[in-house]
């Protein structure tokens, strides 16, 4: 059997991995916050080959999250908050802080400000938590919490420098780098709409079709060369 | 591959339900006192299939992962309590709130319920009731002969019987306060229920702490902008075109890979 039939297989496995990420990205075209993911591939030599070997394998190594900001649509909704310059929020979660661009705020049965179904926390670190019996909060564009005439505490905007990893439901946690208070100002009544992008994602759909297709199509013609090569065999 | 094939199946199904939801919205368009909802996505669980410090084939190790997401899922529906515009009818039993405040109505069931439709009536005891007949808490019964009725912005009704030059106050129209709205359960029929999410009620005179004066002869129309759901329309089916295209996509591949033999 040639190597090449190999070669192509990991072609073909690396495109249906792209397939999916376009898939996931395409599913959250509507989910707020949502940051698109594109497949990175790499050649590689197999670890036994020999140095001048020409034969490289594909593979799909790594996720990139494209963090450009999506569009913006206006929702009139008081508690819909947007951190200003990129920077995210900090919510806690039960696998430690997490970092996310969905500002749709809410409030859970114990008063708890909630961001993407996490307790939201303030620029010290801690949950913000509203008095019983109180009216609807609002938040303006310092990020003030008000309940009537009383400040509850600020929402706080963090800018994220380093490697970046999906968590899933909106959230986002940081590999390596840092994590910096930021001064962002907050637009309100706004929320950010998922940045993946139609256009994109069909044109990586097709691209990711058609090198399929090419690695199917170096495959059978390997397939057939080995079939030849049989009945040559046969003949004698 | 096969899990692009249900990947996009998520994004067809959440697609589907925010249709659901949109036309929900456009349905009520002229309905009083109702409030859009909108469907809230979040994205699924990544699947990781190689850590970000895990050794490369040629030995090396990378800092990125390679992670593929696996769909969307909705989160909730969430009511927006944005203010409807007011509509003038000057039908002296039509109020309207200019704030987050509700008015309380007693259900059928005795329970309490919330509404921002303030298009009462009255009913054959004189009572002031909705349009569904639930008596407005704390009950207001109007004086047989009532000639007039007025509500002030801050809820005191008053009623100018025949024969008497002085309008007598007959009641106080209270306006509820719930620190989550979107918490809050819809009943059908505008009404709402308190659940724990919504917080406990906080009856407060309207006006007192952003409740919102009533206004006598207007009604609150839907908050539901024809323009806006139909742009949402829009970009929900080409959505969910082009999930259904990820399917046909990935059945095409697996098709090709079939035929290899």
């Amino acid at each position: 059997m040639s190597d090449g039939l190999y070669i192509g297989m990991t072609a073909a496995v690396a495109r249906s991995t792209q397939l999916d990420a376009v898939a996931d990205n395409l599913a959250n075209a509507q989910t707020v916050g949502f940051k698109a993911e594109r497949a990175a591939f790499e050649t590689f030599l197999p670890p036994n080959a020999k140095a001048d070997a020409d034969k490289r394998s594909v593979a799909a190594v790594a996720t990139a999250i494209d963090l450009r900001p999506g569009a913006m649509t206006n929702t009139r909704n008081p508690m819909d908050v947007l951190p200003q310059d990129n920077s995210w929020f900090q919510v806690r979660t039960d696998t430690g802080v997490a970092y996310t661009r969905n500002g749709q705020l809410k409030v859970d049965a114990d008063g708890r400000l909630l961001a993407a179904g996490y307790p939201v926390l303030d620029r010290g670190g801690s949950e913000i938590t509203l008095p019983p019996n109180s009216p609807p909060p609002t938040v303006d564009a310092q990020g003030q919490v008000h309940v009537g005439a009383d400040i509850l505490g600020e929402l706080g905007r963090m800018t994220l420098q380093g490697q970046l990893e999906r968590r899933g439901e909106g959230l986002y946690g940081l590999l390596s780098g840092t994590a910096e208070p930021s001064q962002a100002a907050l637009q309100t009544g706004v929320v950010e709409l998922s940045n993946s992008n139609a256009l994109q994602g069909a044109i990586d759909m097709i691209s990711a079709q058609r090198n399929f297709e090419s690695a199917m199509q170096a495959l059978q013609t390997y397939k057939r060369m080995d079939d030849k090569a049989i009945e040559v065999g046969k003949a004698r | 591959m096969i899990r692009s094939l249900y990947t996009a199946a998520t994004g067809m199904e959440a697609q589907q339900l925010k249709m659901d939801v949109i036309s929900n919205n456009l349905a009520n368009a002229s309905t009083t006192g109702f409030k859009k909802a909108r469907a809230e996505f979040e994205d699924l669980l990544t699947d990781s299939l190689r850590s970000a410090e895990a050794p490369q084939p040629n030995g090396n190790t990378r800092p990125s992962p390679l992670e593929v997401g696996l769909g969307v899922r909705t989160g909730s529906t969430q009511r927006s309590f944005g203010q409807g515009d007011m509509i003038n009818t000057n039908n002296p039993l039509d109020v309207a709130i200019e704030g987050q405040g509700f008015l309380r109505v007693v259900r059928s069931n005795g329970e309490l319920g919330y509404t921002r439709a303030g298009n009462f009536r009255v009913d054959a005891d004189n009572r002031l009731v909705t349009q569904a007949g639930e008596l407005v808490d704390p009950a207001i019964t109007l004086p047989a002969q009532t000639t007039t009725v007025s509500v002030r912005q801050d809820g005191t009704v008053l009623a100018e019987v025949q024969g008497r030059n002085e309008p007598i106050e007959v009641g106080q129209l209270e306006l509820t306060l719930f620190a989550n709205p979107s918490g809050l359960q819809a009943l059908g029929g505008n009404l709402f229920a308190a659940t724990p999410a919504s917080g406990t009620a906080l009856n407060v005179r309207p006006g007192e702490q952003g409740s919102g004066a009533l206004r006598q002869g207007f009604l609150e129309s839907a908050n539901v902008k024809a323009v806006e759901e139909m742009i949402d329309m829009i970009s929900t089916q080409r959505a969910y075109e082009l999930n259904s295209k990820v399917i046909q996509t990935a059945d095409q591949m697996l098709q090709r890979l079939t035929n290899l033999r």
